[in-house]
């Protein structure tokens, strides 16, 4: 009896911007310096401030640019923006949550009910939110007269400040995704999103952008109307709206499903790829359990990068209760309608948006537009070869199977070039015209023999042809060249 | 007279005119604290040598380049400093064992703006640690004892700042006020202690207890001290989002201004029991006194204070609960990780560890009551409603100033305590700041002025006024002071060693 995964996305990403979210530290912890070097990050803890630090009476200010630029985001996401948002504390202890407490947002985040098309089904957007990054531990191994504090079994941990305070936007997803593949298209979306809006590079290795995923698997409905069944797939969270707004927005499946009464979310996906194998392992982790007539619960599990396994880490019941409320050294942030407006207008097209329109409007495959979408840099260049006169399908060709041009050339010089190439090729023509003309009369034989059918008869003018040449003409080139003069003679 | 009892104002005109340098004024001060306060206790930190080399560089503007003198309004002026403000290089404890050894690497705002202004920092006072408390029986080191008679208590949580005030260990002080903390104290040893309207002062730097309502202000002899210092301190700050950009005001043009058509309002509820008969009586003289000065005195309705009392419990414990969690043993203070021969189970191991040595019982109690309100399923029962009843306060007191400009009543309901009272009672503080909360909960600014005597221990009279109008407490402040001696009396401390 088949499941249907059913699978959410919460995607964190670093913003790009010049300070720190809510203090004066300088946000470049990659610094552009350090890249010749092999991307090497700023010295630990040298990006630091009482506030970021969480050193005792420091106090948070809003870094504006991060507002801005997650209210971007949400409008390039269709969502509505909460004017009145403010900021809330997320309360937990971690040894690299200074505070005890993250600024994040919860009640009134900045963005909501979005919606993005992904392979032409919509996923909803659940929020689109602005939270403080934490910082970073280093667990490992160390000698222990390395440091002044008492090591347990020969292993530390060591606290990176950097990244402490650092804008992080929280783009989270309606459970409207039911594969690994959806899902993974879904994630290289986003990042093509916010590096065509410029709000981030969306560097997963860098940790810049990291994914946790929230799966279940679904029985259908109709197979549990037939089957009574007991298990996990059936009643209590079966939601309706959601059921009517997926089908409202998607190809839904045969017929429709129960949200099951767990989800397990996976977290800290720090590549695409493992996005994937941990959503695919828990499908199959999840239908076999089902199978086996067990009973799942909701929890929290890690992904093993080398087996490419999850496990569990935290059940529901040693879940955080976070202890959400306003933040009260931060005013509620007045967004005006103005302003809202103001950050539309600078929003550029997507590259969704641009798949479409090269589809649609100027005849290319989809596979084109796929290739040719994925960068602005890309689409530029493109719409500028367009834009130079150049046939679409011939852009398109030269974008998608000789990338090293783009590489060589700008638009123009590229355009300049294939121009002096064809007319250098025209010059090629008439000369193989002549060396035509000049081998049919002298082999009146091979000519006849052709001409009376014989098709073997032109191999051997094309190998005259190539002689004359000194190997220089293409074969089939020639041969065209000669059906075309023999057709004339 | 000795430099010590000098206010603000009479030391700024001697060391202009020379009779004495900033040198001696500051050595002056720390005599006296070393005659006394191994008795009173006020101190925690006392900074005397950098306090001494700050005062030469006064005394070096004051002879060498007078035309500078005017950009400083303290130069050369010694002040005691609550040890909840962030100090750069001094030691910062709140009153606490956790940060007992805790030396920040900034300055609060109000600290630099002191510094900027020429004021010398003597040294970091006493205070119910975290300022938890309103006696400094809840510090975490010692108790600090009422100069006026040493069985009694201060009040708090700026105890030691009153206490430093009011025995001529200083020339003035700065506290905070989360709910009481400034004007309670200040009634108790008889000073005037001013506390802002929320915004009004930064709070950066000064060690959160309840973000929503933690106001710094200065603690002073008298009215045209706290005028002046207001001057110093106020302002928007671009570290505090909090802090307001309302236009400031000169504070010092309010005094001097006779209260000719202003209407002073009070309320019958704030001098019925438990308010103790001396006290409700010398706040009636004092209504004929402002009578008498020209002012309207009119009787006003107010929500009864025990709501108020209600509503800051809840937001107090629950912004505390969460301002305290950065105290683990990870990055500064107490740490048990310190200890050589703890080997911990796990990361919560250290927490507990520390965090159970490093807080004392009245932390504890607000850690968990907070936590408890904020907690899923509760949060709506009780964070929520107490802001919605915040809000009915905030009308209520708006209603109020539709009818009258000020309101007068009494700042506690007793006069000082004995030492131990607060040890048998959890909700001490909130019955000794009953007449304080409300309008701390609506943001409001409030004056405590000394207004008598009972149990000859000082009586302090509060005046409360609308947001950002702390110029017109000042006025009604001032035209009273000066029509009466209270602020002149000063307890005979005993010069004793030991």
């Amino acid at each position: 009896m088949p499941y249907y995964p059913v699978i959410g996305l919460e995607i964190h990403i670093q913003l790009k911007t010049q300070t720190k979210m809510f203090c004066g530290c300088s946000a470049e912890i990659w610094p552009p310096a350090a890249k010749a070097l092999g991307g090497k990050a700023a010295a630990p803890n040298t990006h630091t401030c009482p506030t970021c630090l969480g050193l005792p009476g420091a106090l948070p200010t809003i870094n504006k640019r991060a507002v801005e630029q997650v209210i971007r985001m949400g409008l390039a996401l269709n969502c509505t923006i909460n004017q009145n948002s403010y900021f809330e504390r997320k309360n937990y202890f971690y040894p690299d949550l200074p505070k005890g407490y993250q600024i994040s947002q919860h009640r009134k985040p900045l963005c909501v009910n979005g919606q993005l098309p992904v392979n032409g089904q919509i996923v909803g957007i659940t929020d689109v939110h602005l939270e403080e990054d934490t910082g970073k531990s280093i667990h490992e191994k160390l000698q222990p007269t390395t440091y002044n504090l008492q090591p347990t079994n020969g292993e530390h941990t060591l606290l990176d400040f950097n990244k402490s305070g650092i804008p992080l936007m929280e783009v989270v997803s309606e459970p409207d995704i039911h594969s690994a593949e959806q899902a993974v298209a879904y994630c290289k979306l986003i990042q093509q999103i916010v590096r065509f809006l410029g709000i981030s590079d969306g560097d997963m290795e860098k940790g810049q952008m990291r994914c946790e995923v929230n799966v279940s698997v679904a029985r259908l409905a109709s197979d549990i109307a037939t089957q009574q069944d007991s298990n996990s797939a059936t009643q209590p969270h079966s939601c309706t709206a959601t059921q009517l707004h997926s089908k409202l927005r998607q190809n839904l499946p045969p017929t429709t499903y129960h949200l099951p009464p767990y989800r397990v979310e996976i977290k800290n996906l720090n590549s695409f790829r493992f996005v994937q194998k941990a959503i695919e392992y828990e499908i199959q982790r999840q239908t076999e359990a089902l199978e086996n007539g067990e009973h799942l619960i909701q929890e929290t599990r890690g992904f093993d990068e080398e087996k490419e396994i999850t496990f569990s880490q935290r059940s529901k019941e040693q879940a955080h209760d976070y202890r959400y409320f306003p933040e009260p050294d931060l005013p509620p942030m007045k967004l005006s309608d103005k302003e809202i407006e103001r950050l539309r207008a600078q929003i550029p097209e997507l590259p969704h948006e641009a798949k479409r329109r090269l589809v649609d409007k100027l005849g290319l495959k989809p596979s084109q537009a796929e290739i040719i979408s994925r960068e602005q840099s890309t689409l530029s260049y493109f719409d500028q070869l367009v834009k130079l006169n150049l046939l679409t399908d011939k852009a398109a060709n030269l974008i998608v199977n000789q990338p090293e041009l783009i590489e060589q050339y700008s638009p123009q010089e590229l355009v300049n070039y294939l121009e002096k190439q064809a007319v250098e090729q025209i010059g090629d023509e008439n000369a193989l015209m002549q060396i035509a003309r000049k081998i049919i009369e002298a082999n009146p034989k091979p000519v006849k023999d052709y001409k009376s059918g014989k098709e073997t008869a032109l191999q051997f003018l094309v190998g005259q042809m190539m002689r004359e040449t000194k190997g220089k003409a293409e074969p089939q080139k020639a041969a065209d060249i000669l059906k075309v003069v023999l057709k004339r003679n | 007279m000795s430099p010590n009892q000098l206010t603000i104002t009479q030391a700024l005109d001697k060391l202009r005119k020379n009779e004495f340098s900033s040198v001696e004024l500051t050595q002056a001060c720390l005599d006296r604290i070393e005659q006394t306060d191994t008795k009173l206790k006020a101190f925690i930190t006392v900074t005397k040598d950098e306090a001494l080399k700050v005062a030469k560089n006064a005394d070096e503007i004051y002879q060498k380049q007078p035309e500078k003198i005017n950009d400083y309004p303290l130069l050369g002026v010694p002040v005691s400093i609550k040890d909840l403000y962030s100090t750069k290089g001094i030691l910062t404890s709140a009153g606490s064992n956790i940060l007992k050894n805790y030396i920040p690497p900034y300055d609060a705002t109000v600290v630099k703006k002191l510094k900027n202004a020429g004021a010398v920092i003597i040294g970091k006072t006493n205070l119910d640690a975290f300022a938890h408390g309103s006696s400094t029986e809840a510090s975490d080191f010692f108790t600090t004892l009422n100069p006026w008679n040493l069985e009694y208590l201060p009040g708090g949580s700026s105890g030691g700042s009153a206490a430093s005030v009011i025995s001529d260990q200083t020339i003035f002080s700065i506290g905070t006020e989360t709910g009481g903390s400034i004007r309670q104290p200040a009634a108790w040893c008889g000073i005037v202690g001013l506390k802002p309207t929320y915004g009004r002062v930064s709070r950066y730097g000064v060690i959160a207890m309840a973000s929503s309502l933690d106001s710094p202000g200065p603690m002073c002899k008298t009215v045209e001290d706290t005028a002046i210092v207001l001057n110093v301190l106020a302002g928007h700050d671009p570290l505090d989002s909090t802090s307001s950009s309302v236009p400031l005001v000169d504070y010092t043009a309010a005094l001097n201004q006779n209260l000719k058509g202003l209407t002073i309002g009070y309320c019958e509820k704030y001098l019925n029991k438990p308010v103790q008969p001396a006290v409700a009586q010398a706040i009636r003289d004092a209504l004929k006194t402002f009578s008498g000065l020209g002012a309207n005195i009119k009787t006003i309705e107010l929500m009864d204070p025990k709501y108020a009392v209600a509503v800051y419990t809840v937001l107090q414990r629950a912004e505390v609960s969460s301002n305290l969690a950065r105290y683990d043993g990870i990055r500064y203070g107490h740490s048990v990780l310190r200890n050589k021969k703890y080997q911990p189970e796990d990361i919560i191991d250290v927490y507990n560890e520390t965090r159970a040595a490093g807080f004392g019982e009245e932390a504890k109690r607000r850690i968990m009551l907070g936590t408890y309100t904020l907690s899923a399923g509760y949060y709506d029962a009780y964070y929520l409603k107490a802001q919605k009843a915040r809000t009915k306060i905030c009308r209520d007191f708006e209603k109020a100033f539709d009818k009258v400009n000020l309101i007068v009543g009494p700042t506690s309901p007793s006069t000082a305590q004995k030492v131990g009272a607060r040890n048998k009672n959890p909700m001490f503080g909130e019955m000794e700041d009953i007449l304080v909360e409300p309008s701390t909960i609506a943001g409001l600014p409030g004056i405590n002025l000394p207004c008598g005597f009972g149990n000859n221990l000082p009586i302090g009279l509060q005046i409360i006024g609308p947001q950002f109008k702390e110029n017109k407490i000042i006025q009604a402040a001032y035209a009273y002071e000066q029509a009466t001696d209270w602020h002149k009396k000063r307890p005979k401390i005993a010069s004793v060693a030991g």
